[in-house]
């Protein structure tokens, strides 16, 4: 397997350390090179294959700059792993650089700019939503605070869009050697129905060497039965597709996994197809 | 409909380049029943129009090992014969054509020919009492290859290099060179351990040969 | 909101059931249209403000007026629109050729908007260019919205462009040949078709909103067998005007770059209000120049060789001010400029010398003039060719213009080899234009390349364990890495270990580290395989270990990017 890397995007404050740390622990246990972007301008243009997407950053991230390096190798050093500073790639103007987009993951925080606007928990910024539509690697959303996760957890409901995020999931699962929780939530249909599903769509062979349960959920609010998440899990999910209706209702459900869940998110979006 | 991993198989290009081919816009995918691929004739009409031949392209290394090349299935296919008495090579060569399972069209009398002419050419004993005879060129009409073991009743002049007669000959036919060189360096490598080649002279039974070439012919490599 | 998205969708829909080539052909025709309206809209805004300007030109300050213009320009092209500086082709060529074509959507307005504030003070530049980035971002923005591919989408940035110059002078034909010669760099059958449709449409739209004009407008003009030999002569001068251009551009950039302790703005507001002073005496040499252009032509330019001449110097100075400091804009309309009153004064030179023959009227080498500095400038002969016989409406003029076009562009090509719009990207590498060499390279990603199937070794073993390994491989190159790490250290290249390897006395003895080379070339995913190749080449080495992160990820080597490579080839249309 291709040695795998991370982009992260640094800011130089308190709630950027809680980032870097989770981007740092991900690293660790999933085997991946953690690359770091220090920026120096408050915006950075990312060229993806179907789009340019502008990230405004806001003053939190240009802090500082100085005691960046420094802060972030000491993030890194504490979970044992180093970091390699992003150069941009070019300018399309001066004071406008080119991250490059050639990694395998990225964190991202919920909101890139304003950090004073909303931080509710359900709300996740226009510019990262646009990153996680047009990225072809899945954008990891970091929770407030910093915890060790050590299980995965991701939900199917029988659209290829969860598929995809259940491939990840086991992916992750099988890296790390943490168990994977798999929820489903009937609304009336027989489990027989999403077995027939998992089996179709190669689901099942994903699984295979991985330690799983399936918790199936007959008859409960989806928000009541989201309680039984561990709150030392990571959540895979699909997320935001730009398509068809069915995925834009999925997205609505990503979006009540947003609010009510505080563990953080891996979104898989719909330009990923494997690692 | 093909996948496009299925489509990058068949053109024989790594699916990393059909995948950017894809982004680039140099082959354009469908979409249908919510899946993305490609119909097999337009692949076929995109790949003659550049003038590529679908083919899919082997893995580096050739066939799988359990495909090609596995001694010890050879040497099932082929048969241990115990106690065969022989006056010279000519008259051994004889009676092992005549012993050996081959598939009905095969012309036994061609194949006879064929292999005393490889044996006039040098001798086939590698030495240590073990000969190899084969036929002078891979026997094409064969899907799968034979190896025929012969356990001689008593030692016959092979005209080996180094003079000792020998006393156990491994028959070969091959559908091709590669996999005859390939039989032929895992049969070397099992007769290259002393240890090998004394159990090999205490066989007594099919059985007993098979396990011995089991243990000592471990790397399939 | 969600019915429009839902409406989104079925269009996308109908489209994505259509035949590809139709379909580009489609969009194409709607990137025209969109195209046209945008230079419309930027010819018809420049000419309600300059008419606007003028009012104020007389005034004491009228001199600082373009000054205040390319400052504005600078201040919004950097701060406000965050763009990058110059007038925006390079950027539609890389774009296509490293970026498949993407283009931001803000590029679609932006520079129009800041060559409307340099144009319209009095600055001298050309609308061009802005209007070729702006149709090329609305060609890549509407191809992402049909989620085209890159190559598609590149075709249809060059519809854009195509389109915007075919409507500003309402002459298709040149719009296509700017685009093929200039922007794609290859004229194939398969971009041809989309571009022509888009090119056409613009045109359309330009006629539908203008009415079936054009900036310029030309009699038929007759011309004798002997006049041939003195359009030899003036592609001479066009070659060296066009080149005094190119020049004096260069000279003004390189001198003002000098003050980069001053801000970017400071040195267009210097630049513009030199440009203004030299508009005091001589006001032909302000604005894109269309106006002096159109009465050389009409033969309506006021006569006298001095005063020719001196229009001729001012324009070239002004415009290399007006660029050279920061202004935005493009070359395209200054060349014309240039060259039309290139051709009146080679008119004027000529009706001295020779007062006694029958030359023609002074319309007639000014068009000439154009073609010759055109095509110098731009190196895009037929561009200019194009553009000429559409402005006179017909072919009677061909086979001068092809003599001063084809003529001037080559003697050129002497001291300027290579097109204004590509000197840039030659600058910086970047020129990659289809079907070369470097082009086929930049493609190729190094992940692809990557030959996973190589055997690692350890610096402790001796090269008769070495012998083993050797025996499972196919490769004669060995990364060496570290035991317990799994950094890598070195490589083992059969060839170097060849004469021990079949020794008893040195296997047994020998270790991989002490054999290893430890300078041996390695390549990193991230760079050029352009640069690792030409490494390979130097070092003489046939496979190199890719490296990251200390780690090896994998073998390239020359046999699988020839592979590659002919692969690339092959599927190229």
């Amino acid at each position: 397997m291709i040695t795998s890397s991370l982009l992260h995007i640094f800011r130089n404050v308190p709630y950027g350390r809680e980032t870097l740390m989770q981007s740092a622990y991900f690293c660790r246990v999933m085997e991946v090179s953690l690359h770091v972007y220090f920026p120096v301008h408050d915006q950075f243009l990312m060229y993806f294959q179907n789009r340019i997407v502008t990230v405004p950053l806001d003053a939190t991230y240009l802090r500082d700059p100085d005691t960046a390096r420094d802060h972030a190798r000491e993030i890194a050093e504490k979970e044992g792993i180093s970091f390699h500073p992003v150069e941009p790639k070019g300018y399309t103007a001066s004071t406008l650089p080119e991250v490059p987009v050639h990694f395998q993951f990225m964190t991202c925080p919920r909101v890139l700019s304003d950090l004073h606007a909303r931080i509710g928990l359900g709300h996740v910024g226009p510019r990262v939503r646009q990153i996680v539509k047009n990225a072809p690697f899945p954008v990891l959303l970091p929770a407030h605070l910093a915890r060790e996760w050590k299980s995965v957890t991701s939900f199917f409901g029988g659209s290829d869009h969860s598929i995809k995020a259940l491939h990840l999931a086991a992916q992750i699962s099988k890296k790390t050697g943490f168990p994977l929780n798999l929820f489903t939530w009937s609304e009336g249909r027989p489990r027989r129905h999403f077995e027939k599903i998992l089996e179709e769509k190669g689901g099942m062979k994903e699984l295979e060497g991985v330690e799983w349960r399936w918790i199936f959920r007959e008859d409960q609010d989806v928000k009541v039965s989201l309680y039984e998440v561990p709150c030392d899990s990571i959540l895979v999910a699909g997320s935001f597709g730009s398509g068809e209706v069915r995925k834009v209702l999925f997205g609505s459900f990503t979006e009540t996994i947003h609010s009510v869940l505080p563990n953080p998110i891996i979104l898989v979006g719909p330009l990923y197809h494997r690692i | 409909m093909l996948s496009p991993e299925e489509a990058a198989h068949l053109l024989g290009v790594p699916t990393d380049t059909f995948f950017r081919w894809v982004r680039q816009g140099k082959i354009l995918l469908k979409e249908r029943n919510g899946k993305t691929g490609i119909p097999y004739k337009e692949l076929e009409q995109w790949a003659r129009e550049r003038h590529i031949h679908l083919e899919p392209r082997r893995e580096k290394g050739g066939p799988s090992r359990e495909e090609e090349g596995n001694l010890l299935e050879a040497c099932r296919r082929g048969g241990v014969f115990f106690g065969v008495k022989a006056s010279s090579v000519e008259d051994f060569l004889a009676r092992a054509v005549e012993l050996v399972p081959l598939p009905p069209d095969v012309d036994r009398e061609n194949l006879l020919d064929r292999l005393l002419q490889r044996e006039h050419m040098a001798s086939t004993a590698l030495g240590e009492g073990v000969a190899v005879p084969h036929p002078r060129k891979p026997m094409a009409e064969l899907e799968k290859p034979i190896v025929s073991t012969f356990f001689l009743a008593e030692p016959l002049d092979f005209h080996a290099m180094d003079g000792k007669p020998v006393r156990v000959v491994f028959l070969m036919l091959s559908p091709s060179t590669r996999e005859h060189l390939k039989l032929l360096s895992q049969l070397a490598f099992f007769l290259q351990s002393p240890a090998a080649r004394a159990s090999l002279d205490q066989c007594g039974s099919e059985e007993e040969f098979f396990r011995v070439l089991e243990t000592f012919g471990g790397e399939k490599t | 909101m969600g019915g429009i998205r839902t409406y989104s969708l079925l269009f996308r829909r109908f489209f994505l059931n259509l035949d590809d080539r139709l379909r580009l052909i489609l969009i194409a025709l709607v990137v025209g249209c969109f195209g046209g309206v945008a230079s419309c809209a930027l010819n018809e805004t420049l000419d309600m403000v300059a008419h606007w300007v003028r009012d104020f030109r007389s005034c004491w300050y009228g001199p600082f007026l373009p000054g205040v213009g390319a400052a504005l320009s600078f201040v919004f092209l950097r701060y406000i629109a965050k763009e990058g500086k110059g007038h925006g082709v390079p950027e539609v060529i890389y774009s296509i050729t490293r970026r498949g074509g993407l283009l931001r959507f803000r590029s679609s307005y932006t520079r129009l908007v800041s060559c409307l504030f340099t144009i319209a003070s009095g600055g001298s530049a050309g609308p061009e260019a802005p209007v070729v980035i702006s149709g090329g971002a609305l060609g890549s923005n509407i191809a992402s919205f049909f989620h085209l591919k890159e190559r598609q989408r590149s075709v249809l940035v060059g519809c854009g462009a195509s389109a915007a110059i075919a409507a500003i002078f309402n002459a298709p034909m040149a719009g296509i040949a700017f685009t093929l010669e200039t922007i794609l760099g290859e004229w194939s059958q398969v971009n041809l078709i989309p571009i022509a449709t888009a090119s056409v449409a613009g045109t359309e739209v330009s006629r539908l909103l203008h009415g079936d004009q054009i900036p310029f407008q030309s009699r038929v003009l007759h011309f004798e067998a002997k006049d041939l030999l003195a359009c030899a002569l003036l592609a001479l001068f066009t070659a060296a005007m066009a080149v005094v251009l190119i020049r004096s551009l260069r000279l003004v950039e390189r001198r003002s770059s000098r003050f980069h302790r001053l801000p970017g703005w400071a040195i267009a507001l210097a630049g513009g209000i030199l440009v203004g002073i030299i508009g005091i005496w001589m006001p032909f040499a302000l604005g894109e120049g269309y106006e002096p252009t159109r009465l050389a032509i009409g033969n309506l330019f006021p006569e006298g060789l001095a005063f020719v001449a001196f229009a001729l110097v001012a324009k070239v100075v002004s415009t290399s001010l007006t660029l050279g400091t920061g202004g935005s804009g493009g070359l395209f309309a200054p060349c014309l400029g240039v060259g039309a009153l290139t051709g009146l004064s080679f008119h004027r030179v000529l009706t001295q010398v020779l007062p006694r023959e029958m030359w023609p009227e002074g319309g007639f080498f000014s068009l000439l003039g154009m073609a010759g500095v055109m095509s110098s400038v731009l190196q895009a002969p037929m561009t200019g060719i194009f553009l000429i016989v559409e402005i006179t409406g017909g072919y009677d003029l061909l086979v001068p213009v092809v003599l001063v076009a084809v003529l001037s562009a080559t003697l050129s090509q002497f001291f300027e080899p290579h097109s204004v719009y590509h000197q840039e990207l030659l600058e910086r590498g970047e020129l990659l234009r289809p079907r070369t060499d470097a082009r086929i390279l930049a493609d190729l990603e190094i992940w692809e390349l990557l030959e996973r199937d190589f055997h690692k070794v350890s610096p402790e073993m001796t090269l008769k364990e070495f012998r083993k390994v050797l025996q499972r491989s196919r490769r004669d190159l060995f990364p060496v890495v570290e035991n317990h790490t799994g950094n890598y250290l070195g490589s083992l290249a059969l060839d170097e270990v060849r004469p021990y390897i079949f020794s008893s006395g040195f296997y047994d003895q020998l270790l991989v580290e002490e054999v290893m080379d430890r300078e041996y070339p390695t390549a990193s995913p991230e760079e050029e395989l352009g640069e690792i190749l030409e490494r390979m080449n130097e070092k003489d080495v046939a496979t190199v270990p890719v490296v990251m992160d200390g780690k090896v990820l994998g073998l390239l080597s020359k046999a699988t990017i020839l592979d590659h490579y002919r692969w690339e080839l092959m599927v190229q249309e």
